[in-house]
């Protein structure tokens, strides 16, 4: 058993290491209460934590559907003007100046039509 | 074998752990009993490495709550997966803690380091001298662990006092099996001199 010798290493070595386990078991086995409490918590609020965060995750896709069918079916909803933007404004236009000259026309033809004051008129009314 | 179903019964967390440790039983049943089986070896050996028990505990926490991000993974990934996560927060804390130190020496304030009432409290169920002795080879291991290098002690911790083999060490520790080898050998090397009172 001298300091040379390689099987007495490996002894020394492997009953280190062997104890080092024994005690590591039964240091893990017998915990004292107060820790054994403490782990079981945080046990459960890591799990409370996880459940939380996957609810959370699975109402994001909901969220977004929804949002979505809401915004189709608003679009779908709200009135919808017809008339195509750029030609509406001409036709109107259009409408209106026809409507104008039609009144000129009648108004010049009345005129044309209507009989005329005169100074004799005047004098046999009065 | 009736006492020891009714063992089983009464102590749920201690089945939980034969169920998870015994690499001859199935994988466990869900997430909950992996964690249950696995906390108080997880706690200690944090302990060891740490030498602070609420550092240990903060430790196991974090590394249980970033493991339930991966609880949609087979249940035989955790094993591997769950002491990685926990090697990682041992070393960032094992940082952060000598930043600390030397923060706290140069301000000329001491850490504190003192034992805990709770682990002091007398077991009576248990011999006092036999508690006293597992008490001072707890902190000679402790002590002779932190004095390792890092990939040395988790090493040690992983393969030697957790017992994974191997492949699941070098898992773990992100290396090769051929460096988990040469780790080991060179902690155990240098815990032979560390722990001359144990020989």
């Amino acid at each position: 058993m001298n300091g040379h010798d390689p099987n007495s290493h490996d002894l020394s070595t492997n009953a280190a290491s062997t104890r080092a386990r024994d005690l590591f078991d039964r240091a893990s086995a017998r915990l004292d209460i107060a820790t054994a409490n403490r782990l079981r918590l945080i046990r459960r609020d890591a799990q409370a934590d996880a459940s939380a965060h996957g609810r959370t995750r699975m109402l994001m896709p909901a969220a977004t559907v929804a949002a979505t069918v809401l915004a189709v079916g608003l679009v779908w909803w709200l009135p919808r003007d017809n008339t195509p933007a750029h030609i509406a404004p001409v036709a109107i236009e259009a409408a209106q100046d026809a409507y104008i000259a039609d009144e000129d026309a009648e108004v010049y033809t009345w005129l044309a039509e209507a009989p005329v004051a005169t100074s004799n008129a005047k004098a046999g009314a009065l | 074998m009736t006492d020891a179903t009714d063992l089983m019964a009464d102590h749920p967390v201690l089945l939980a752990t034969l169920a998870v440790d015994d690499t001859t039983c199935a994988p466990p049943r869900d997430i909950e009993q992996f964690l249950a089986g696995i906390e108080r070896r997880a706690f200690r050996l944090a302990e060891l490495a740490l030498g602070h028990r609420e550092d240990a505990l903060d430790a196991v926490q974090d590394a249980m709550i970033k493991l339930m991000q991966y609880r949609e993974r087979p249940a035989l990934e955790w094993t591997p997966l769950f002491w990685s996560i926990l090697r990682r927060q041992l070393t960032d804390r094992h940082r952060r803690n000598a930043v600390k130190r030397r923060v706290m020496g140069f301000l000329g304030r001491k850490d504190d380091d003192r034992d805990d009432p709770l682990e002091m409290l007398p077991d009576p169920f248990e011999d006092p001298a036999r508690r006293h002795a597992d008490s001072a080879a707890w902190k000679d291991l402790g002590r002779a662990l932190r004095a390792l290098p890092r990939r040395q002690r988790e090493c040690f911790l992983l393969r030697e006092l957790q017992g994974l083999n191997v492949a699941e060490t070098a898992s773990a520790m992100g290396c090769s099996d051929g460096s988990v080898k040469t780790h080991l050998s060179r902690a155990m090397s240098a815990l032979r001199t560390h722990l001359e009172d144990w020989r």
